[in-house]
């Protein structure tokens, strides 16, 4: 048994084991009702409860001592380790400034009530806006930076803060720092006597912030932060524009850090340049790395951890560092998703759009076609499935067609007007021309195959139309709108919709958040919008992703399998109710049964009005479905015609078959 | 002649470690994709090895020699816990995060002997300066020893990728990784080679840096941080515009500080980069790359 | 440097130099990305012959050599004559003698055509008794220029002798004629039946069915990731058989 086979085997029971794991847990979930279980999961009672907790071990040990330092100092760290999570977690973008934004909120808050004599309220308040700023200064060349740039570049501001404090002494007060930070109510009152003043406001910030993390990674912004983490081909597929994510997270997760600096100068009384080394951004890092970056309750367990730990080794100062080192190595190597992985968030509107398009498709009264609420079906599972059998989705809208239409290769009312037409397109790369002249028009409604043998330019030609690079010569038009050389993520929000040879899916989201993503652009014709909903619905039941049923709703993608993705993404794809769907090798992988199934779907779609371009090998998918061949053949199109005629064609035969 | 005197010549002098830094990264970089962020730290090694064995009473060649070992063996250790599993990945969090992980280590580690005070070092070249006859400049051997270092390497580098086998080598795979593998370079080997190579180059830097200056650990950071602005100046993975990069950031920091004040030297080189980013992503000498979807 | 003469008739067991080896896999199973990509595939290749794996795109074919040149995971046995290799890594494979010639070429494009073939011999288990150059004779007036200048054409070329420099026992080509015009297509088809004669083991992937057929080779079908048919190029019934695997 070699090391392959000794590797394989270590893996597979490790995912084995994991696997239990997940399904003793969702069990335990599952036997709550939804509503209970979303209660349970919710920010809010976190917050609340957390708070309490921390309040009352405050209340035990006195805020005062040696321990409810330390608690209190775990939440200001927590609060700057949940703010380096929406930068570095949500957003992918490794910020070495960390260390730095906690220092400006620290010195903003220490000098404006120390030196000024400012409300500490008015003072935090200040001081998160300065670090809002900051990371917004960090983050705005962002667009052009890769990773690397934008860590360099957040490590220069750690230098650049340090020497600042030093420079400016007579406000910073030098390498002396800033003694005496006391609270007060107001300006120029006397500092607040009780002792609870500042304990308390620490708690109650640091639930508020909790809150707004887990709040953060909810809202529209925060899953297209995400998105883009995870596959930003994928999101300006879906009109998601990375940039601004990147620079939005950059200045939360900065304005998160100096809110926690003021409170540690609050905290502490006294601060001074020492506080601030560029180990602190590390330390945060660790904390973010170590808890798990992207999950809502890591940051809070890596803030914990790091600082409890450290201390039991006070004694060898020295020692402390090198294991904050030494665990960043090894978490590389060995886990680097952290402690709590679990990276997907809840999205429990996203499925309602798409069970009400069918619930409007059924005929009123018919007992199998009315959908259960989400949420309150009895879990389908794969047994209660037969491959074979239309999916209750699928039946509801058969209930429409007339016998005639039930064919696929029936008539299609809605077809008309153009929609995308290709003029002399060519695409170049160094000698090699991928595309070297193609002319093609899609009409509404219509289904076009393209097809041709590897290297041909099937799929240049989806990425020319799309945007990922601009033709090297010709014309695009999109409804008679110019769209040659546009961005992909502006192309996409005009109503391009497409899926890709490799699912481009998000790892670390959820099938509700995936359809939360895919929004309809713009208005589109009601018949339209139901058609694509019930497609997406009937897509997600096809690929076994049992879409009535909460729990599987809330799988991580990461877990689901190769053939299960394409599903995903395309019913992500469609529900996005597109003008042209592209789909790029769909059937790819699939067994007989899937492929009719997916067949089924495009041709409604294309019925109620998209124009679908479809590249694909698997011929007898393109004869049974498409109402027109393109065949691609060294960056030309050789031939064009109904696909009845496909085979007859002699030139199509040698160039494509290679048959002799 | 107060510019050339006050600006330039030191100037140049430190963009020289600075561009021996950059010229290590982009040796590295070329080759496996990653930017070892413990570079600056490595840097430091070598004089503290030596001020380390000398103390412990061997002679100063000796010193040396015992030096460049623990020099080649840590960088041995990084290149095979953080840098070698992530290779050519593209994911460039990882590598990033592993090697400020060493960089962390090798800090705190290099702080242990004389407690992170700055020590003098007299074991390199004279940093005196001498007047050099008619021209009214005065010009230290050890400035003049770090601009010429920084020639000869870069010369010796691209002689060594233009002319040797091993040198070839180590450009197919940093070119195409499935491509070389299939004819027989091994990733492996490929890498412990380049991080050699940068590691000499640290090594020598480092006896520059510490006959020019006291030597703390905490230097090695920043080191690193300017070595690599000169780096994204030249364009990543390239020697020339390392060269040409680390001795504009020298004499732009010395101008800086010249003219501005002392602390201000960091904010320079910040704006530097933020400059080189807005302009010019790919560097001054680099090519732009076209991205495959 | 051994003159190669073409066209020459494949050279009996008895005869051939032991500079050629045998490729033989057992049981290969390649997983990556959570797909089962190959499964339980067997094959062996005798020097002096062609074996063609065929089928449609995902089926398997890439990601079978893949595994065998060590790329890619995979688990399952792989000989070299008698000789196991599937415990070393792709590099140690190439040094021991199994050329492999990447889908999409990858040569090294900021290389001259020189130094591509010079890099290749250079970490050749031993010296190559064939020129690449007398396989390929195009590439003699483009030595010296950058490799990433060349036509595809050129650069499936230049990407076949850099194999051949390696010296190998056996080659792999994968879609070697993929892209092409037709009249590279048939000079592809002649440098394989070239390959053959001098006494290679040849393991082919392709798609388009006229190769195997002209080189008369020996055919497994992929289907899903396993061997659906063994036959001969030249039997009449392949074309359908094809068809059949292509269509579902």
């Amino acid at each position: 048994m070699n090391m392959v086979d000794l590797r394989e085997r270590a893996t597979q029971a490790a995912t084995a084991a994991a696997t239990a794991v997940r399904i003793r847990a969702e069990r335990v979930r599952d036997t709550l009702p939804p509503p209970v279980w979303r209660l349970l999961a919710a920010p809010s009672l976190h917050s609340v409860v957390m708070a309490a907790i921390v309040l009352a071990l405050l209340a035990s040990w006195g805020p005062q001592s040696y321990h409810g330092y330390v608690t209190q100092l775990i939440c200001v760290y927590a609060v700057a380790t949940l703010g380096l999570n929406i930068t570095t977690g949500y957003a992918g973008a490794l910020s070495l400034g960390q260390g730095a934004a906690f220092a400006i909120g620290a010195y903003v808050t220490g000098v404006l009530v120390s030196t000024y004599e400012w409300p500490f309220w008015l003072a935090l308040l200040l001081a998160t806006v300065a670090g809002l700023l900051a990371g917004a200064a960090t983050g705005f060349p962002a667009g052009r930076l890769g990773v690397i740039g934008l860590a360099m570049m957040s490590l220069g501001l750690v230098l650049v803060v340090g020497d600042m404090l030093i420079q400016f002494r007579t406000v910073t007060g030098g390498m002396f720092g800033i003694p005496s930070i006391t609270a007060r109510y107001w300006f120029g009152q006397d500092p607040a006597e009780s002792l609870w003043v500042v304990p308390i406001v620490i708690v109650v910030v640091a639930g508020l912030c909790y809150w707004l993390h887990a709040r953060y990674r909810v809202s529209r912004l925060g899953r297209s932060t995400v998105a883009v983490r995870d596959e930003p081909i994928g999101a300006s597929a879906l009109g998601i524009s990375g940039y601004l994510t990147k620079v939005a997270a950059f200045a939360v997760g900065s304005a998160f850090a100096a809110l926690a600096g003021g409170l540690f100068s609050l905290l502490s009384g006294y601060i001074s340049p020492d506080a601030f080394s560029s180990h602190l951004s590390i330390l945060f890092l660790v904390m973010v790395v170590l808890g798990g970056s992207g999950s809502r309750f890591g940051p809070v367990v890596g803030a914990i951890l790091l600082v409890i730990i450290p201390l039991q080794l006070a004694e060898y100062p020295h020692l402390n560092t090198i294991i904050y080192g030494l665990l960043l190595i090894v978490l590389m190597r060995l886990r680097p998703r952290g402690l709590f992985s679990r990276s997907a968030a809840p999205a429990p509107q996203a499925m309602r759009p798409l069970f009400d398009a069918v619930a409007a498709a059924a005929p009123a009264g018919s007992a199998e076609s009315t959908p259960p609420e989400p949420g309150t079906a009895a879990p389908a599972g794969p047994a209660d499935r037969t491959p074979a059998e239309p999916t209750p989705i699928m039946a509801a809208s058969a209930g429409e067609r007339t016998p005639a239409e039930n064919e696929p290769t029936g008539p299609r009312p809605r077809r008309g007007t153009e929609v995308l037409r290709l003029t002399d397109v060519r695409r170049s790369f160094g000698g090699v021309d991928a595309l070297a002249g193609v002319s093609l028009s899609l009409a509404r409604g219509e289904i076009l195959g393209l097809i041709g043998p590897n290297g041909s330019g099937k799929t240049t030609l989806l990425n020319v139309v799309c945007g990922h690079y601009p033709p090297t010569a010709g014309e695009i038009h999109l409804g008679g709108e110019p769209i040659a050389g546009r961005r992909p993520e502006a192309i996409a929000r005009l109503g391009v919709a497409r899926t890709f040879q490799t699912p481009k899916t998000f790892d670390g989201m959820s099938i509700e958040e995936h359809l939360a993503l895919a929004t309809a652009q713009g208005d589109r014709d009601p018949e339209l919008l139901r058609a694509c909903r019930a497609g997406a619905l009937a897509l997600l039941e096809m690929g076994g992703l049992d879409p009535r049923h909460p729990a599987s709703l809330m799988r991580e993608s990461r877990v689901m399998s190769h053939g299960q993705l394409r599903f995903l993404e395309a019913a992500t794809a469609i529900s996005t109710c597109p003008r042209v769907l592209l789909l790029d090798e769909p059937a790819a992988g699939l067994s007989a049964a899937e492929i009719e199934g997916f067949e089924r779907v495009v041709h409604d779609v294309a019925r109620a009005g998209i124009g679908v371009i479809i590249v694909e090998h698997h011929l007898e998918m393109i004869s049974r479905l498409v109402d027109r061949v393109v065949v691609l053949d060294l960056g030309k199109v050789l031939w064009t015609g109904p696909p009845a005629d496909l085979h007859d064609a002699e030139s199509v035969r040698a160039a494509y078959m290679g048959i002799v | 002649m107060h510019v050339l005197q006050s600006v330039i010549v030191p100037g140049l002098a430190a963009g020289a470690i600075y561009g021996l830094v950059a010229v290590a990264f982009a040796t590295l970089f070329q080759t496996t994709g990653v930017i070892n962020f413990a570079h600056g730290q490595l840097v430091m090694v070598m004089p503290m090895s030596i001020l380390v064995a000398e103390g412990a009473g061997l002679p100063v060649w000796l010193a040396y020699l015992v030096a460049l070992v623990v020099v080649l063996v840590i960088a041995l250790a990084i290149e095979w816990a953080a840098v070698r599993p992530f290779m050519q990945s593209g994911h460039s969090v990882s590598w990033l995060l592993s090697t400020l992980g060493v960089s962390v280590v090798l800090a705190e580690i290099l702080a242990i002997p004389y407690g992170g005070e700055a020590r003098n070092f007299w074991h390199g070249v004279s940093s005196r300066r001498v007047e050099i006859a008619g021209t009214g400049l005065a010009v230290s051997p050890a400035e003049a020893a770090a601009v010429a270092t920084l020639l000869l390497v870069g010369g010796l580098l691209t002689l060594f990728y233009r002319r040797t086998r091993l040198g070839l080598e180590l450009r197919a795979i940093a070119d195409d990784l499935d491509g070389a593998e299939s004819v027989g370079i091994s990733r492996a080997r490929a890498s412990q080679i380049a991080m050699i190579l940068s590691a000499v180059v640290a090594a020598v830097t480092g006896v520059l840096v510490a006959s020019t200056q006291p030597v703390t650990p905490s230097l090695g950071m920043s080191y690193t941080f300017y070595g690599f602005v000169a780096t994204a100046m030249g364009g990543m993975g390239s020697i020339s515009g390392a060269i040409i990069g680390g001795l504009i950031v020298g004499v732009a920091t010395q101008a800086a500080g010249v003219y501005i004040g002392g602390l201000f030297v960091n904010v320079s080189v910040f704006l530097l980069l933020l400059a080189v980013y807005l302009i010019r992503p790919h560097g001054f000498v680099g090519v732009a790359p076209v991205r495959a979807v | 440097m051994k003159r190669l003469t073409f066209g020459r008739a494949a050279t009996t067991d008895s005869a051939i130099p032991s500079r050629f080896g045998r490729l033989t896999v057992e049981g290969l199973r390649v997983r990556y990305g959570g797909v089962t990509a190959v499964e339980d595939l067997s094959l062996t290749v005798e020097p002096g012959t062609c074996v063609a794996l065929l089928g449609a795109n995902g089926a398997g074919k890439t990601s079978t050599l893949r595994g065998i040149g060590g790329l890619t995971p995979a688990t399952g046995r792989v000989y070299l004559d008698d000789r196991r290799i599937d415990g070393m890594s792709a590099s140690q494979r190439a040094r021991a003698g199994l050329g492999h010639v990447l889908e999409g070429r990858h040569v090294f494009k900021s290389l001259t055509v020189a130094e591509n073939l010079r890099v290749a011999a250079g970490r050749a288990g031993r010296r190559s008794d064939i020129d690449p150059l007398d396989l390929l004779p195009e590439l003699r007036e483009l030595m010296p220029r950058l490799a990433g200048g060349l036509s595809g054409g050129q650069q499936q070329m230049l990407a076949i002798a850099r194999a051949v420099a390696g010296a190998p026992r056996v080659i792999m080509l994968d879609e070697p004629t993929n892209g092409l015009a037709p009249k590279l297509v048939a000079r592809v088809i002649r440098i394989l039946e070239d390959l053959r004669s001098a006494g290679f083991a040849v393991l082919l992937v392709e798609q388009r069915l006229e190769v195997a057929q002209k080189l008369a080779a020996d055919v497994v079908v992929l289907r899903h990731g396993r061997a659906a048919h063994r036959l001969h190029g030249t039997d009449p019934s392949l074309p359908d058989v094809l068809h059949a695997a292509y269509l579902s």
